[in-house]
């Protein structure tokens, strides 16, 4: 559950001390002068909901391409799933219009092998175009400017899409906010803030999460909350160092923070490609898999849900420990090689309890059996 | 806890300037011709001799984070301020040694590599021009050095966190917080791990109540001046690449603020806001040295 959580909205002039703490965990101050919108888009309008589409089809296994027609059709099929409408032009405007402006979030951690596909990213820019957002008002966006440049998007985008990041060198922090941070402190450092990047704050009025299915070694997974949140604020690698990590708490504290939570309508899980091991990096193929499937959904806890089954599941099927597994044999603190040598090393103790923990915020549903899954096989 | 940022004792930020700087026999002629007066020669006989101001992000040694470690000679000049002191600078230092060295008003001399030769001039100059303020120092807490190595480390890494400390022979019933090595509070076992005891001192003191913070860099450090009327913050840079986007916060709530940054004379404070008691501004990128002025001068 939350817990020693403080708000700070500027008009309200003081903090609020949440009381339920758990020993150990950090104490969060927010601050931030945005408001909720009356239906936050985490979970949005379809709590609980996930749409999962599969093709074999999607992407060829050897050569790695991924055919377009067909993530069309995913697309199509999955957003008129989730939001029930029947023309695809209707199921976006559900959830867009012509005045928004749009960020993508993109996931560029695995670059260059498992990123946002950049096929998925053109589709969801076409969609918005054929619902009249124009492409001057659509910006991909993600932290760190090698690992964007690495994956070479704008081919496949319209002329006047944005692509913005953060830091062009690492630790650049003019791309953000400083009116909108969570302050914490986890292991005695003295910079205790994370800001969020102005692009989401002052620019852009919804955001569309494109995450990726992926291991992690802080956080058990890396999926639509980890990739909202760690790629929308400075300095969190911070929350991991010498086997113990704070994902648990702060990547849904984070992803909570306004107005990332509200504006954040869509989540797109890419699983087209996914990690099973030493994420969220995918240095090469050996630890890569292919779900050769996308979902769709408002609710970003249910479709991470989901993902700790999918990677552990793979996981026990490659012979590997689980996600789960908090055992100190296995644990080789900071040996990164020994990790990416051995799928039985964990470098830190993983927490994939921080899927619950944001359930515990409100952002979505953590529950298995509350969760409705609408599968689709192309 | 008594009132913090208790600015206390006469010795002023900014008593000195550069007069109390001056130069082996090959810079003090290079820096002549390169048009400056008053540059003074000396030696490095009867000077204590410093490190060069660095980073060294292989030496981790009592870090309790994941920030380089900084070779900083701020906690010198305040264990030893009627000290003479000798820079011998390898290439590229010249500027924050001589930032260094002002920022705390130290008699200083120096050596500078002759590539740096341009670098120091400019860096000269631009500490001459700086508006003249002279404000006392500012103190969250007092330590009491016992004149002790391990004194001298926990000062060191006091320093390094942004810890604004006062150097007391004796406890000073003026300040809320005095650390006493071998204290109740603060036992000497605590004290041999620097890091523990500057996390002690951060603990008890609270981040809340620090007179002055920075975000957005581990590898910054402040010196700071005055009250809640006039301030005047020398913000040091030690990395290695500048930085952008570094966030201050200050204990007062002033109007306005005016940056200089070396090397950057069309600097400005951005984002400049006054909640509770303090002010926040960012600094848009600085290198070795940017000085804050709080409030801005009034325009003539």
């Amino acid at each position: 559950m939350p817990s020693r959580r403080s708000f700070l909205h500027w008009a309200a002039a003081a903090p609020l001390a949440r009381a339920d703490s758990k020993p150990g965990e950090p104490h969060y101050r927010i601050v931030t002068p945005y408001a909720p919108a009356p239906v936050p888009g985490m979970p949005g309008p379809f709590p609980g909901a996930v749409v999962a589409v599969h093709s074999e089809k999607a992407i060829d296994e050897t050569s790695e391409k991924v055919d377009v027609a067909v993530v069309r059709e995913m697309m199509a099929r999955g957003m008129c799933e989730l939001t029930g409408e029947r023309r695809v032009e209707e199921a976006w405007r559900r959830l867009f219009g012509p005045e928004d402006v749009v960020g993508i979030k993109l996931n560029c951690s695995g670059a260059p092998g498992v990123v946002s596909s950049p096929e998925v990213v053109a589709e969801i820019v076409r969609n918005l175009a054929a619902i009249g957002v124009r492409a001057e008002r659509i910006y991909l966006y993600e932290r760190f400017k090698s690992q964007v440049d690495s994956v070479n998007y704008p081919p496949y985008l319209p002329e006047g899409v944005h692509i913005v990041t953060a830091e062009e060198r690492r630790g650049d922090n003019r791309a953000y906010d400083p009116r909108v941070y969570v302050e914490v402190s986890f292991f005695g450092e003295e910079d205790t803030r994370s800001n969020a990047m102005k692009l989401v704050t002052r620019t852009v009025t919804k955001i569309i999460n494109v995450p990726n299915m992926k291991d992690h070694g802080a956080s058990g997974v890396t999926g639509c909350l980890k990739n909202i949140a760690y790629g929308s604020f400075s300095n969190v690698a911070r929350s991991h160092a010498r086997g113990t990590s704070h994902t648990y708490s702060f990547i849904g504290t984070l992803a909570s923070v306004e107005p990332v939570r509200s504006r954040t309508v869509l989540q797109v899980m890419d699983g087209l490609r996914g990690v099973w091991h030493g994420g969220p990096f995918s240095p090469d193929r050996r630890f890569r898999f292919y779900p050769k499937e996308l979902q769709f959904a408002t609710d970003p806890v249910a479709v991470d849900r989901l993902l700790l089954d999918t990677i552990d599941n793979k996981r026990q099927q490659m012979g590997a420990i689980s996600i789960w597994d908090r055992s100190p044999e296995h644990l080789r603190v900071d040996d990164v090689r020994a990790r990416d040598r051995d799928p039985n090393v964990n470098i830190l103790i993983r927490e994939p309890g921080h899927v619950e923990y944001a359930a515990g915020l409100g952002l979505g549903v953590y529950d298995i059996g509350r969760i409705r899954v609408r599968r689709i096989e192309l | 806890m008594r009132a913090l940022a208790a600015l206390l004792g006469a010795a002023a930020c900014l008593s000195a300037g550069t007069e109390k700087f001056c130069f082996d026999a090959a810079v003090q002629q290079a820096l002549s011709r390169l048009g400056l007066s008053g540059i003074e020669r000396c030696e490095a006989e009867g000077r204590e001799k410093l490190p060069a101001p660095r980073t060294d992000p292989k030496v981790r040694v009592a870090s309790a984070t994941r920030a380089p470690w900084i070779l900083a000679n701020g906690w010198r000049f305040l264990r030893n301020p009627g000290g003479r002191f000798w820079y011998e600078l390898p290439a590229g230092k010249a500027a924050l040694a001589l930032a260094e060295a002002f920022a705390y008003s130290a008699d200083a001399g120096f050596q500078v590599a002759p590539e740096d030769y341009g670098e120091a001039a400019r860096m000269l100059e631009f500490l001459r021009a700086l508006p003249r303020r002279d404000l006392p120092p500012m103190a969250d807490f007092a330590f009491v050095d016992d004149g002790s190595t391990v004194s001298a480390e926990a000062i060191n890494l006091l320093c390094r966190r942004n810890l604004l400390l006062r150097i007391v022979s004796r406890p000073d019933p003026r300040f809320g917080l005095n650390v006493v090595i071998g204290s109740a509070e603060f036992p000497r076992g605590l004290a041999v791990n620097p890091a523990e005891l500057a996390a002690a001192v951060r603990q008890k003191l609270t981040d809340e109540r620090r007179s002055v913070r920075l975000y957005g860099s581990e590898t910054a450090l402040v010196r700071a001046c005055g009250d809640t009327k006039a301030a005047r913050l020398y913000v040091l840079y030690y990395g290695n690449y500048p930085v952008r986007g570094l966030r201050v916060r200050v204990r007062g709530e002033f109007p306005s603020a005016a940056v200089h940054v070396f090397g950057r004379p069309e600097a400005q404070a951005e984002e400049l806001t006054n909640e509770g008691g303090f002010t926040e501004l960012t600094i848009p990128e600085t290198g070795p040295l940017a000085v804050v002025d709080l409030p801005a001068p009034a325009r003539r």
